[in-house]
């Protein structure tokens, strides 16, 4: 890990650091969550409706900041709408090591959370995009309405808005308490 | 050609070759052996009448129960529109056919994941890799009717939901 991993660490010790460590857990979580810019990841059905047609004018992702990218190096949001069959799942997971921490990821739709409809009867179905890559939120439907994604990314921002600066030198990654 | 003219036209440019079944969607469909496949394929696509330009779609048939395993064709004009199915069925343990990618580029592809998903040989075929399961296969052939992998979970009946 790097020195500035563990600068909150002893920030913390100096009287009046506490100030300082909430203050930069509130301005960098405000920061990351307000600007999500998702990758533009679409396998199947689900890519219509959650990515393009939330991301249009009627439910628009951009009033909450999140504006797509097509490279996952300029993206820190990856949301998986659509179907994953084994061979896409070793391309997932090359995509999900090149977008740079702090990264987020959101399964959208049946397909990605547990195969979905596809979970009896097929032989080349990947059952749930979390076998591969680690996923924060889960947003259940086939497709879901626009809606119930916007409510998936809000959702999300409320976890970010939970990290604490002080878990920098932590090697596990955050997980926050179920309310 | 209406489908009756076709079918009479058929039978008789090729006589005993072929083989009618009965036309369920309207499409006059046709048996044809393995072995007769080439020289039927070259008349289909160069007679003026007929003039079969366009492969629409090549898929892999299994009936376990008569042990027969075949591959469907199903051709279009676009100079006559009319269209044509035609079925060849081959005993399950080494089916062979030959590739018609020379007379139609479209059942490139087809031929590919029909072989992949089946294992049916198409005899010189330009480009013989697998297309659409992942490269260290080693499962056997999924869509024969009696393969079971290892993942492979099936749907319960009715009622039998745990």
């Amino acid at each position: 890990m790097g020195v500035v991993q563990k600068v909150p660490v002893y920030l913390e010790k100096i009287p009046g650091g506490g100030l300082i460590t909430t203050s930069l857990d509130a301005v960098l979580n405000w920061s990351r969550a307000s600007s999500l810019w998702y990758l533009l990841f679409g396998t199947a059905c689900c890519a219509i409706e959650g990515l393009m047609c939330t991301g249009a004018s009627r439910y628009d992702y951009d009033r909450f900041g999140m504006i797509f990218r097509a490279s996952p190096r300029q993206a820190d949001l990856m949301i998986v709408a659509g179907t994953i069959t084994n061979k896409m799942a070793k391309r997932v997971k090359i995509l999900y090591e090149q977008m740079s921490e702090p990264k987020y990821v959101i399964a959208m739709g049946g397909c990605a959370i547990r195969g979905g409809p596809f979970y009896y009867d097929c032989y080349s179905v990947l059952r749930g995009v979390d076998l591969v890559i680690p996923v924060d939120v889960y947003v259940p439907g086939c497709p879901p309405r626009p809606e119930s994604i916007l409510e998936g990314c809000l959702k999300l921002q409320q976890k970010i808005k939970k990290e604490k600066v002080s878990d920098w030198s932590k090697t596990e990654k955050f997980i926050p308490e179920p309310e | 050609m209406t489908a009756e003219e076709l079918t009479s036209k058929i039978k008789a440019t090729f006589a005993e070759k072929v083989e009618e079944l009965p036309a369920v969607t309207g499409i006059p469909a046709f048996r044809v052996k393995a072995e007769h496949l080439e020289e039927i394929c070259t008349t289909l696509v160069s007679d003026p009448e007929l003039k079969f330009d366009n492969l629409s779609c090549l898929g892999g048939i299994d009936y376990p129960e008569t042990n027969e395993i075949g591959v469907v064709y199903c051709l279009f004009s676009f100079a006559k529109r009319h269209h044509l199915n035609l079925r060849v069925m081959m005993p399950r343990e080494n089916p062979e056919v030959i590739s018609v990618s020379e007379f139609w580029v479209a059942a490139n592809w087809f031929e590919r994941e029909t072989a992949e998903l089946f294992g049916i040989k198409f005899k010189d075929h330009p480009d013989p890799r697998p297309l659409l399961l992942i490269e260290e296969w080693d499962e056997g052939y999924p869509m024969r009717r009696d393969w079971e992998g290892k993942d492979f979970i099936r749907m319960p009946e009715v009622g039998q939901e745990k």
